[in-house]
């Protein structure tokens, strides 16, 4: 069973059709990520899973039980930081828990180790208003993962963090997801942080899921690959290249030959360089990057 | 919901603006009861027999100044001038028995029973005598105050004058003063916020992301602002009440209060504008000790709060910046205060809950008589009361529960 399932669902504002069919599904213990340029329609997707928004078509169902008719049971099992972390400014981070704790009957202990987790413990009973941006998006941290979530959301994390706290928060997710064996949903624009964390990936735009990818060590796989050639008589290169049959899309960019090959067959065109004379200085395979397919789906898209 | 109630109540006294409400209400009580005292004390300065005496001679040597003077219009007329001061003759006359009674009183240093039992010989006396001139109306009110006497004499309670002040006394006269248009303000202060506060900074994201139902987290801030603006106003107006009693003395808690008065039109007299006159019905009204009208009087306050802070809960639900709700429901409470005491909206006005904010009237009866209308009695007010609570606790349901929330 999915830990969430968004099935076909539609969303209009008005006269604009804001979400057109979205469907997807996240499973235990997986790290999703959920990529798009600003006003793809991930803020509303995010809204529809926690409720706060009805679709107008599909559902959408966490751990189970559907969101509009069980809501209850759904949001049990849901940790949620929708864009920014709002709290009660005018208490502290520990009566803002403790509220949390008393709806969702958490014992006190809990409160603390979460607290330790995100490692709040000397500022806890401070008032919110008095926090940094950094200690605010912590809290909501702590706040989403005190109900030890099946499913935690996160909304633009890192907004207006600095780095060394975006790295913060990135060992806070990794350690919450080994603690407590969370599937992880996270909406964000800026890839770098998508690709360290994620081992799914959704692209997004204009309301549509564009496509949808396996990370591996950040990167995407694909049945191609890239290389970069350096090689002399520079002349000669382009030809040889064409000839092997697994070789498509030559490039020259300055002294650099690239091109998309099949995936497995660099010893071959090696080979094929070699028997022609050609000397070979450098030869390495070009990271098929996130940023590159969200440059393709996203921007090509337009 | 018992937590979500508390929790409620928590986050409404944690907030600055709730002490800020507090503290301004029990300085506008102290205010007002200085006020109240204040003017017991100008009363009865001018309600001395001394004072009275001197002001009735005052009287009676102008008017027989007067009599010499005849205007110069019925100088030459003999009937007209006789006319003319055979009526002023009358006026001193009536002048000079009055003086008389206030000077044996005076004089004979009369007890207050004495005086009492005097009173009541003279109602009765006026009531056999007026019988047939008087209007229904009329006669009915003064049987009510024989009646009131005749309570005072029975229980032996000591009749008080106008200038008296004691604990009941003044809080009757709160309840009547802050029902004119504080109420309405302070609850829109304190209460405007309570829904839409949340959307100014989002924190409903938080509480909807939790696992309870919109209904049941706008069920509990309904109930944790009403516990909070009724417990709170009449809480503060009972301490002030012990505060005033032990200062000044609390008055006779049996002192008979007339409630539940009864109006109709008066079909046998035909008024000049083609109306007919509204007419206190004989024997309509019950006397009941003081305490036991005073308990009425803080319980109707209590539904009357109740329906202003349903109204400004409602509008909190509508709008979505504190700011706007709080503007919101100070302009539209005092608008609508205004306009209905408009004689040309009377008719609606009885249906408008700000209209019941005189609720001294209500409880007495009076409010037939002061709007024109013989069927409003106390009982058709709490009707219209409770149905506005429950129109605007409705409508705040269905905008809470089905709208998106696009914060």
């Amino acid at each position: 069973m999915s830990v969430l399932g968004v099935n076909n669902v539609y969303k209009s504002l008005g006269k604009r059709e804001i979400i057109k069919g979205i469907d997807f599904s996240v499973e235990e213990g997986e790290i999703f990520g959920f990529l798009g340029p600003n006003g793809a329609g991930k803020t509303t997707t995010i809204k529809m899973i926690v409720g706060l928004i009805r679709p107008d078509k599909g559902s959408i169902s966490i751990n189970g039980a559907d969101i509009l008719k069980d809501g209850n049971r759904a949001r049990a099992k849901l940790g949620a930081v929708v864009e920014n972390p709002e709290m009660y400014n005018y208490l502290s981070g520990m009566a803002n828990l403790k509220m949390i704790a008393e709806i969702r009957k958490i014992p006190k202990q809990d409160i603390l180790d979460v607290v330790e987790l995100v490692d709040l413990s000397n500022r806890i009973d401070d008032k919110v208003g008095k926090y940094s941006l950094g200690m605010k998006q912590r809290l909501g941290l702590a706040c989403a993962l005190l109900g030890k979530p099946k499913l935690l959301i996160l909304d633009e994390p890192t907004n207006g963090l600095d780095p060394s706290g975006i790295i913060d928060f990135r060992n806070i997710v990794k350690n919450a997801v080994k603690e407590l064996k969370t599937s992880v949903f996270i909406s964000s624009h800026i890839l770098s942080e998508v690709q360290q964390l994620c081992t799914r990936v959704a692209f997004i735009n204009h309301g549509e899921i564009k496509s949808m990818e396996d990370l591996i060590n950040g990167n995407v796989q694909q049945g191609y690959e890239q290389i970069a050639i350096v090689a002399s008589p520079v002349s000669s290169i382009k030809n040889i290249l064409d000839s092997v049959g697994e070789v498509s899309n030559v490039v020259q960019k300055g002294t650099e030959y690239c091109a998309v090959i099949e995936k497995g067959s660099t010893p071959k065109i090696i080979r094929a360089l070699v028997e022609q004379n050609v000397d070979i200085y450098q030869i390495y395979q070009k990271q098929n990057s996130l940023e590159q397919r969200y440059m393709e789906l996203v921007e090509g898209g337009k | 919901m018992a937590i979500l109630i508390r929790q409620e109540l928590y986050k409404l006294f944690k907030r600055k603006k709730t002490l800020v409400v507090i503290v301004g209400f029990i300085l506008l009580t102290v205010f007002l009861c200085y006020g109240i005292k204040q003017n017991a004390y100008y009363m009865e300065q001018y309600s001395k027999p001394e004072f009275q005496i001197q002001n009735l001679e005052d009287n009676i040597a102008y008017l027989e100044k007067d009599m010499e003077n005849i205007p110069d219009e019925i100088k030459n007329d003999a009937d007209e001038a006789k006319l003319y001061q055979d009526r002023i003759q009358n006026d001193i006359k009536m002048m000079e028995e009055e003086l008389k009674m206030l000077k044996t009183r005076v004089d004979e240093n009369l007890s207050w029973k004495e005086i009492l039992e005097q009173d009541i010989s003279e109602y009765e006396k006026i009531i056999e005598e007026n019988k047939v001139i008087y209007s229904s109306g009329d006669l009915a009110s003064a049987k009510l105050e024989l009646e009131q006497l005749e309570y005072l004499q029975d229980k032996e309670i000591k009749p008080q004058e106008n200038y008296d002040f004691n604990a009941f006394i003044y809080i009757n006269e709160l309840v009547l003063q802050l029902g004119q248009v504080f109420l309405a303000i302070g609850i829109a202060v304190f209460a405007a916020d309570m829904v839409s506060g949340e959307w100014t900074p989002p924190t409903m994201k938080l509480l909807l992301a939790q696992p309870v139902s919109r209904r049941k987290v706008l069920l509990s801030k309904f109930f944790a602002v009403s516990i909070a603006a009724v417990g709170l106003i009449i809480l503060i107006e009972f301490l002030s009440f012990i505060l005033v009693g032990s200062l000044f003395g609390f008055g006779d808690a049996n002192y008979p209060t007339a409630i539940g008065k009864a109006f109709d039109w008066d079909l046998s007299v035909l008024l000049e504008d083609g109306t007919h006159p509204l007419e206190l019905i004989d024997g309509s009204w019950k006397i009941v000790p003081i305490w036991q009208y005073t308990l009425m009087l803080l319980g109707y306050q209590g539904l009357f709060i109740l329906t202003v802070t349903s109204f400004v809960f409602m509008i909190s639900s509508i709008v979505k910046s504190s700011m706007v709700s709080m503007g919101a429901s100070v302009v539209s409470l005092i608008a609508t205060t205004i306009v209905f005491q408009i004689s040309s909206f009377y008719g609606l006005s009885k249906l408008v809950f700000t209209t019941y904010s005189s609720i001294g009237e209500i409880i007495t009866g009076d409010i037939s008589a002061y709007l024109s209308d013989p069927n409003l009695t106390a009982v058709t007010g709490i009707l219209i009361l409770v149905g506005w609570i429950v129109l605007c606790y409705i409508l705040s349901h269905i905008l809470f529960t089905k709208r998106d929330l696009l914060i």
